[in-house]
């Protein structure tokens, strides 16, 4: 069920695809239907706002706007956006949580009282779809995969290597029961955000000049 | 910020706090804090405490249990290392936590 692209390799699960079992890959995942079991990638997890996650989740990023029950496990980050719902453990460096989010277990970031204050980056957990021009100066009303802060100047950007050549995806999956919604179809938030602070091109009126010949 | 109570930089209250004011700490607190209003905890301020108050905004250090009526939000300052309970919770890019968040999940049915 890959669906590849030229920039970025990532599979989608449907919403009418049920998966019961275990996922791993080297790919971003998004999920619009539902997985039972575990997942286990070196990239990012999406669960969209109609995606259902029920599984032991290791990932190297999360964005959850949908429904997670598991515990997640995740090496950078993991984000819980205003329609993310989720009960169970959390452990990664990095958590965020927006108002509107529901979340019941516990959170572990490591060793809070031996951290710096700061963190050395400050970019935004994303899909690894390259970022459009970056936006200028929106954060905390930006959607969930926006694109990275260009303020930063000492901040990594750990961009992997597309490297859409070995990556894989091994899934097992039950044959779809129902028809399937078009799993080429992304799910809108993953869009990228329009440049901001560009003035609006009115269109210009043009006078006409019309000449008529008798 | 002038108003409610403010516990200044250099003051440190061991003890019980209750009232019905916003209290903004930049000193530190340690003990059982009661509150009806806003909590506001600086980043030169530090909780040691159990705080039961209707929203506490933390952006320094806080550890113990808190217990609030609406929110409890956490910016990129804070340090925080303890049990929340709260209808919203709120965690902020780069803010440091460790412990348990209670909100209420509404799950699908058959989950």
């Amino acid at each position: 069920m890959a669906t590849r692209h030229d920039d970025d390799s990532a599979t989608v699960i449907g919403e009418s695809m049920l998966i019961q079992g275990n996922l791993q890959g080297d790919e971003d995942l998004h999920v619009l239907g539902r997985v039972d079991g575990s997942i286990e990638l070196q990239r990012t997890l999406v669960v969209a706002e109609s995606g259902i996650v029920k599984a032991e989740v290791t990932v190297k990023n999360a964005i959850i706007s949908g429904v997670v029950v598991g515990n997640v496990h995740a090496s950078e980050a993991v984000e819980l956006t205003r329609e993310g719902r989720m009960v169970g453990d959390i452990n990664a460096p990095r958590v965020i949580i927006v108002d509107g989010a529901s979340f019941r277990g516990n959170v572990d970031m490591g060793d809070v009282e031996n951290m710096p204050a700061r963190p050395p980056r400050t970019e935004r957990p994303r899909v690894s779809a390259p970022a459009p021009a970056p936006a200028t100066r929106s954060r905390a009303s930006a959607p969930p995969a926006a694109a990275p802060k260009s303020e930063d100047a000492d901040a990594t950007v750990e961009v992997p290597a597309p490297d859409a050549g070995t990556a894989k995806t091994k899934v097992q999956i039950k044959p779809p029961s129902g028809g399937g919604s078009s799993p080429k179809k992304k799910p809108a938030f993953l869009d990228p955000p329009k440049a901001r602070g560009l003035p609006k091109k009115g269109k210009k009126k043009r006078s006409r000049v019309v000449v008529k010949r008798k | 910020m002038a108003e409610g109570c403010v516990i200044g930089r250099g003051i440190q209250v061991k003890g019980n706090l209750t009232g019905g004011e916003d209290l903004t700490v930049e000193g530190s607190v340690e003990g059982h804090v009661t509150l009806k209003n806003h909590i506001t905890v600086l980043e030169s301020g530090e909780m040691q405490a159990d705080i039961s108050t209707h929203s506490l905004e933390a952006h320094g250090r806080v550890s113990g249990q808190i217990d609030a009526q609406d929110l409890v939000s956490l910016s990129a300052q804070a340090h925080v290392v303890a049990d929340i309970r709260a209808p919203r919770v709120v965690i902020e890019d780069g803010a440091r936590f460790k412990g348990r968040i209670e909100m209420d999940v509404e799950l699908p049915p058959d989950l």
